[in-house]
């Protein structure tokens, strides 16, 4: 017999994946009763263990949850927000224009520019300008808020 | 959505829902992982309010960071790992321990010179039938609350979730050898705890 007794790794090995799995140790387990034993303790231990019952919160976890959550911009909402914002800028754009278009002669007038072609190009840039900057910080507040929602 | 088609969906199902703005996918997502995520949180954590904050923070960090997960693993799995990393990060915050100080080798055991004195018996049927005994199974609870908390977190995952190696690697960012390692320790740590308590009651 093998007088040097099974090491505590071999000891659990045996145990948890039986003795078929590892030969080696069946000689000495077959002939040492202080390893058999110690073998079946630790089965026995986690025999135990794994007929704990599971461990469980005592509060309800979902409805805890459920209730913090914070609004989330989805794909389809960003889409949505995006188009909403864009026909606002159209629409401001459109009734610009055409507010400069009915008082044309009055703001030829307040400016004294004697050229309708030159009035109509200022306004229609500054017009694009203003688009493109109110586009640009719609953008920047998407960016924001997509950034906050990932936190 | 009705509880029976949500067990069809995959994963991924579950996530695009979410990502949607289908919040009630995120409560079966909670249901789904409860378990699991109790089964972390109440090793590490023993203060029953930080159990709580802890739990829900998890959640919230989970929804948050949905559009993240890359399904490189199972979605419980990662959800645990947030909760693990949680868990973790609140003991460093407090300093509490995770583990014991590994100064020896998991074959000589912290407490080998124990072992060296204490001789196993096989005539004893009360040492072989202990563990079956509802007294006995509350010294098992008392053994494993009184490991270090990465090892009680360990002896649950592996044995009474039936995660891999791999899984509860993928969980406490350990590479599978010391997962597998530390549960040696853990489970000679525990039946030495289990022995002196034996031997307290046979004196």
């Amino acid at each position: 017999m093998n007088t040097i007794h099974l090491t505590e790794e071999m000891l659990q090995l045996v145990a948890i994946e039986g003795i078929e799995k590892h030969p080696s140790a069946k000689e000495h387990l077959r002939e040492c009763p202080s390893c058999e034993a110690q073998v079946k303790m630790i089965s026995q231990m986690i025999e135990s263990v794994e007929s704990l019952p599971a461990a469980t919160f005592q509060f309800n976890l979902t409805d805890i949850v459920m209730e913090s959550l914070p609004e989330r911009s989805t794909e389809v909402q960003a889409k949505k927000r995006a188009i909403s914002g864009n026909l606002v800028i159209i629409l401001i754009f459109i009734s610009a224009l055409i507010l400069c278009y009915l008082f044309r002669k009055q703001l030829l007038y307040i400016s004294k520019i004697p050229n309708e072609i030159t009035l109509f190009l200022i306004t229609i840039s500054g017009l694009v300008l203003l688009f493109l900057l109110i586009a640009d910080l719609v953008r920047e507040y998407d960016k924001k808020i997509e950034k906050l929602n990932h936190l | 959505m009705n509880n029976k088609s949500d067990h069809l969906l995959t994963d991924k199902q579950l996530v695009q829902k979410v990502l949607q703005g289908d919040t009630r996918a995120f409560a079966f997502i909670i249901q789904l992982t409860e378990k699991l995520v109790a089964s972390i949180v109440l090793k590490l954590i023993d203060n029953p309010e930080d159990q709580k904050d802890l739990a829900q923070d998890i959640y919230l960090k989970a929804y948050n960071r949905l559009s993240g997960f890359q399904f490189q693993s199972k979605l419980s799995t990662w959800v645990a790992q947030i909760a693990y990393n949680t868990c973790f990060d609140y003991l460093k915050k407090k300093k509490i321990p995770t583990t014991d100080m590994p100064s020896s080798h998991p074959e000589n055991g912290e407490s080998g010179a124990f072992n060296e004195n204490f001789e196993f018996r096989s005539d004893n049927p009360d040492a072989e039938h202990a563990l079956l005994t509802k007294e006995r199974q509350e010294i098992l609870v008392t053994a494993i609350d009184s490991l270090p908390p990465l090892y009680k977190t360990l002896i649950t995952l592996y044995h009474q979730e039936a995660l891999s190696y791999e899984e509860i690697g993928t969980i406490t960012n350990l590479p599978s050898g010391t997962v597998k390692n530390y549960l040696f320790r853990a489970r000679k740590k525990m039946k030495d705890i289990l022995l002196l308590q034996y031997k307290k009651e046979e004196l």
